[in-house]
């Protein structure tokens, strides 16, 4: 009898062990502080998807995770493509894919989409998503998660006067205060339906504009190229109320035109 | 660098004055007693007295004791003192190391009257309107050489002094600082006072003044509370007026009560206004007004070497009409609170240790809710709801020594300013969205200055002085948009809050040429401290330019230089009498707003600017009833980096006057005249040119008992529609304006 206590003892203690080498705490999927876009699940395999905020035209934080029967899988390569479905055509949006890596602040992989239209009676978007592991030696599996997109009004798709069709992004201040507030914008190109590559060299020339009041505010900087398509500068509010972000873009020389953006606070 | 060297020069100053008693001060035979008021046996506290010809002189102190050195064995001694009749009498040798008993007669025939004095002399015309107690503050004030008053509406004018105003002029209660709380000037300290709460006005020209002087660079208005009586029982006032020109009604009620060891005074004042009529009978639409104004005070000596004095304004206005603003004030409240100690007899050669506690709280609304703002040419199509608060808080101490012939006070002035004030702006349309902004973030300052005088009255008739204050001060900014809006503002500003030091030396000579002449000279050197408004104001709409303006917490002091030329005939009693100054005010790093894009204006110091003027009074005692006189002042302005003339600088202008005064019928007519003023400021202003006039006053009033008078009078005899130059807007003046009054005491 004495053998046999001992014998279970150490055959729970080594079980138990086993377990906790091969699925810890950390290997557990967990529930973001963040809005969830939705879910899919292929053949065991589930992937979710969050945002910081219900989607709306314009820039869009995505964060993914992947796991199996709830157990999260460690750098797997997710592809993304964001999809509008109109009728008769689709299209896609300017967009990054995820990270290979965990993010340090939300444990999650991370990427962005740019929505250049809401959802509606014009069409709905999804994003289609494709995971596979490292090296394509394992699993492989899709899906799509369906998404509503509100309009935000932070982008513009405008055409030039070559013909040129362009998607302009108003990201930061994405809550403005009063004061001085970091800017930021991106500028994609529309070469396809499918492909939207960053433009890395076009020239801002911005003021923020109260038309209620018929000024606007000094001490703005005027959004500088800082890779990926994305400028950074400064805009500053002096007081709360409607607003106007009035960007002039020059590419190449060639004047893409003045946009504007507007704001209440 | 200079800074440093100032702050050396005024502490070796210090030290100098401070050993000047051990090393100065000789046994000589004195002269001592107190002076008492004939009438309420009160003794006589702050009366000058001095030997003519020889120069010693000295103060009395709170208990109206004093002591002079007697180097001769004879000499006239002169007492003078605003509110009272000048004495003069005979001193022999053989009457010294004696305590004299001194009777002085009160100048007036009551005892209510509000004096204003400037420098010297009280004013001189007006006289019967003294004790009128429902007469608006600014209107005592009104004909000062060298005082004009900024108009925005009919009621509460804002002093300017030798063409400054603002910050550069101290406007004080009783020694205690104020803060108005309206952004756009809209409440000036005069808005929160009525001749009842006040005993004097005090008003000195030019940044050295005795006893203390003031890095103010315009000069100081002090309103003096009224203070109740010792041993005076019951008694009481009450007094009702009307004004055609704007239908204005006051009533106005006071009772007091003076034991032994105590007295009290409580009093209030209401008046209610409608439209103010111009001259050619042209109606200001929406000019009325109504407020009401408690006040109370309270004294008590528990013995003969200390005095208590507390006392309480609160005052309450409603809807104020200015019409030739954006906006009418909705509502404004005032508290004014202070406590004063006074120690008199410290020690053998220290008179009095005053210190006064003080706060004061003002917050203010105001609004366009009664406009049509779609028709208006700045913001329009939208209200714009502003509000504002300050309170005030501070500690001043006030020591007055004398020795012979020398006098020394010392002040020690620590006062802080909270302020906080921001506007909504709601427009018509209710598709855009509503506005709202801060204009003063949760700003502070926080000041302390030391200062000193010494004046010496030499043996031959010369009246030596020196002065000099210390000041230094710190700033706050604390509103979390505020800051942001100001980092936005000067990104390259490291420090929001900067510390600052300030400090004014003067030096003065005064020579009793003879009996009837006195002739001097002041000079001068200070800087002024930026206050809250030119360091943190934002988005301040300035009416008189038409620019917004933002302050700017990088501002460096303001310098002011100053020198001015005085000859003083007679004195307030005797048959002629007069003053008169010519002046000259050099301003470096002159303050003031620079454009910085469209509409906007920025607070910069800006180059040098020079003012210069003179001011002449004279007055004539053809009988005891008859007295007449006139005046007149100029002021002249330029601005050398802006190469054109300072904006709002008021025309060469005075007055003239002719009075009868008795104890029934009292009559008196005045002449006042502007000239035209043509120098302004057409590149940094919407200043436009103003035109001269004239204007023709009578007075009477009448006293069938002593304790009952009537007063009659009309201003403004031609109704003549003209314009002040400093009035904003060109707010026209009042046209004819029939005033009428009775008083009861009892």
């Amino acid at each position: 009898m004495k053998l046999f206590i001992l014998y279970t003892t150490i055959l729970f203690t080594i079980l138990f062990a086993v377990s906790c080498s091969e699925v810890n705490d950390n290997d557990l999927v967990n529930e973001p502080d963040l809005y969830k876009l939705g879910e899919f699940t292929d053949n065991g395999f589930t992937v979710e998807a969050w945002a910081e905020r219900p989607p709306s035209t314009g820039f869009n934080q995505l964060y993914f995770e992947v796991h199996e029967d709830g157990v999260r899988l460690d750098r797997p390569h997710i592809y993304l493509t964001p999809m509008m479905h109109m009728e008769g055509h689709s299209h896609a949006s300017p967009f990054d894919e995820p990270d290979h890596h965990r993010d340090d602040t939300h444990d999650l992989y991370k990427a962005w989409a740019i929505f250049t239209m809401p959802s509606g009676m014009m069409g709905s978007w999804e994003l289609q998503i494709t995971v596979h592991d490292e090296d394509h030696s394992g699993f492989e599996f899709s899906g799509v998660i369906e998404i509503e997109v509100e309009d935000s009004k932070r982008v513009k798709t405008f055409i030039s006067e070559n013909e040129e069709r362009y998607v302009l992004t108003w990201i930061e201040p994405a809550d403005p205060e009063t004061g001085l507030n970091d800017l930021k914008i991106a500028l994609h190109k529309r070469e396809s339906m499918m492909n939207f590559p960053p433009v890395l060299n076009a020239n801002f020339d911005f003021e923020p504009w109260m038309p209620s009041m018929d000024h606007g505010s000094g001490n703005n900087v005027n959004p500088i190229h800082e890779g990926n398509g994305f400028y950074s500068g400064q805009v500053n509010f002096n007081m709360t109320g409607d607003w106007e972000l009035r960007i002039r873009i020059t590419l190449d020389e060639e004047d893409l035109g003045e946009h504007i953006f507007e704001l209440n606070f | 660098m200079r800074d440093h060297f100032a702050i050396t020069s005024v502490i070796t100053l210090l030290i100098f004055l401070l050993n000047i008693p051990a090393f100065c001060f000789q046994n000589e035979s004195t002269f001592s007693g107190i002076l008492i008021d004939a009438v309420s046996d009160e003794p006589v506290q702050g009366a000058h007295l001095y030997f003519e010809g020889i120069g010693n002189g000295t103060v009395s102190d709170d208990n109206g004791e004093f002591s002079l050195a007697f180097p001769a064995d004879e000499a006239t001694l002169i007492i003078s003192h605003v509110a009272y009749t000048q004495l003069r009498t005979k001193i022999f040798k053989d009457s010294t190391e004696t305590d004299q008993v001194i009777l002085l007669q009160p100048v007036r025939i009551g005892s209510n009257e509000l004096i204003v004095s400037a420098g010297r002399f009280t004013q001189a015309w007006s006289g019967i309107y003294s004790s009128a107690k429902t007469r608006p503050v600014e209107d005592h004030m009104a004909s000062i050489s060298g005082l004009d008053m900024v108009s925005r509406a009919n009621f509460a004018k804002d002093p300017v002094i030798r063409g400054l105003r603002d910050g550069r002029v101290n406007v004080m209660i009783d020694g205690m600082r104020m803060t108005p709380a309206c952004v756009d000037g809209m409440d000036p300290v005069t808005a929160y006072v009525e001749a009842d709460n006040l005993q004097s006005i005090q008003i000195t020209r030019g940044q050295e003044a005795h006893p203390i002087a003031s890095t103010a660079p315009g000069g100081t208005v002090n309103f003096a509370m009224a203070r109740p009586i010792l041993n005076s029982g019951f008694s009481g006032s009450a007094e009702s007026g009307y004004h055609s020109v704007s239908h204005q009604h006051l009533v106005q009620s006071a009772l007091s009560y003076g034991d032994e060891r105590w007295a009290v005074r409580l009093s209030g004042t209401y008046r209610h206004a409608g439209d103010l009529m111009a001259g050619n009978h042209s109606r200001i639409q929406g000019s009325g007004l109504k407020k009401g104004n408690l006040f109370t005070s309270f004294l008590f000596k528990p013995n003969e070497l200390h005095e208590f004095s507390l006392r309480y304004i609160g005052d309450f206005a409603g809807k104020i009409g200015y019409p030739k603003l954006l906006m009418d004030t909705r509502r404004a409240d005032a508290h004014i609170a202070g406590l004063e100690h006074t120690w008199n007899r410290a020690s053998q050669r220290i008179h009095s240790i005053t210190t006064n506690l003080y706060i004061n709280r003002v917050e203010h609304w105001m609004d366009d809710y009664d406009r049509d703002v779609t028709v208006r040419e700045v913001m329009p199509d939208m209200f714009m709801p502003m509000y504002g608060e300050t309170q005030t808080a501070g500690i001043t101490s006030l020591l007055n020594a004398s020795s012979g012939s020398h006098l020394i006070n010392f002040k020690l002035d620590a006062w802080s300013v909270d302020a906080f004030a921001d506007m909504a702006m709601e427009p018509v349309n209710p598709g855009v969205s509503e506005m709202y902004l801060v204009n003063l973030g949760d700003v502070s300052q926080r000041n302390i200055s030391v200062g000193g005088s010494y004046r010496y009255f030499t043996n031959n008739g010369w009246i030596l002085g020196v002065n000099g204050q210390a000041e230094a001060g710190s700033n706050r900014i604390r509103e979390k948009s505020a800051i942001a809006t100001y980092r936005a503002e000067y990104p390259g500003l490291d420090d929001l809050e900067p510390f600052t030091l300030g400090y004014l030396v003067g030096l003065s000579a005064e020579k009793v040429i003879s009996e009837q002449f006195q002739a001097g000279f002041r000079v001068s050197d200070g800087q002024r401290l930026p206050d809250h408004m030119e360091r943190y104001g934002y988005y301040i709409y300035q009416p008189l330019d038409g620019f917004f303006y933002y302050g700017n917490p990088a501002l460096n002091t303001e310098r002011s230089s100053q020198a001015e030329l005085f000859l003083n005939i007679g004195n307030d009693h005797s048959r002629l009498n007069g003053s008169t100054s010519v002046w000259v005010n050099r301003m470096d790093r002159y303050i003031a707003g620079n454009r910085i894009e469209g509409l906007f204006k920025r607070f910069e110091n800006m180059g040098s600017a020079i003012l210069t003027g003179f001011e002449a009074d004279i007055n004539y005692r053809f009988n005891p009833k008859w007295m007449g006189g006139l005046s007149a002042s100029y002021v002249r302005g330029h601005h050398y980096q802006a190469d054109e003339p300072l904006p709002m600088i008021p025309p060469l202008k005075g007055s003239l006057f002719l009075q009868r005064e008795s104890e029934l019928i009292s009559l008196e007519s005045r002449l006042r005249w502007a000239a035209s003023q043509n120098r302004i400021a057409e590149q940094n202003s919407l200043e436009t040119s103003t035109g001269g006039y004239t204007l023709l006053d009578v007075f009477t009033s009448v006293q069938p008992h002593r304790n009952i008078t009537l007063r009659l009078g009309i201003e403004n005899i031609l109704n003549r529609f003209y314009t002040d130059h400093l009035s904003v807007n060109a707010m026209p003046g009042a046209g004819r304006n029939v005033q009428a009054g009775i008083r009861l005491l009892f």
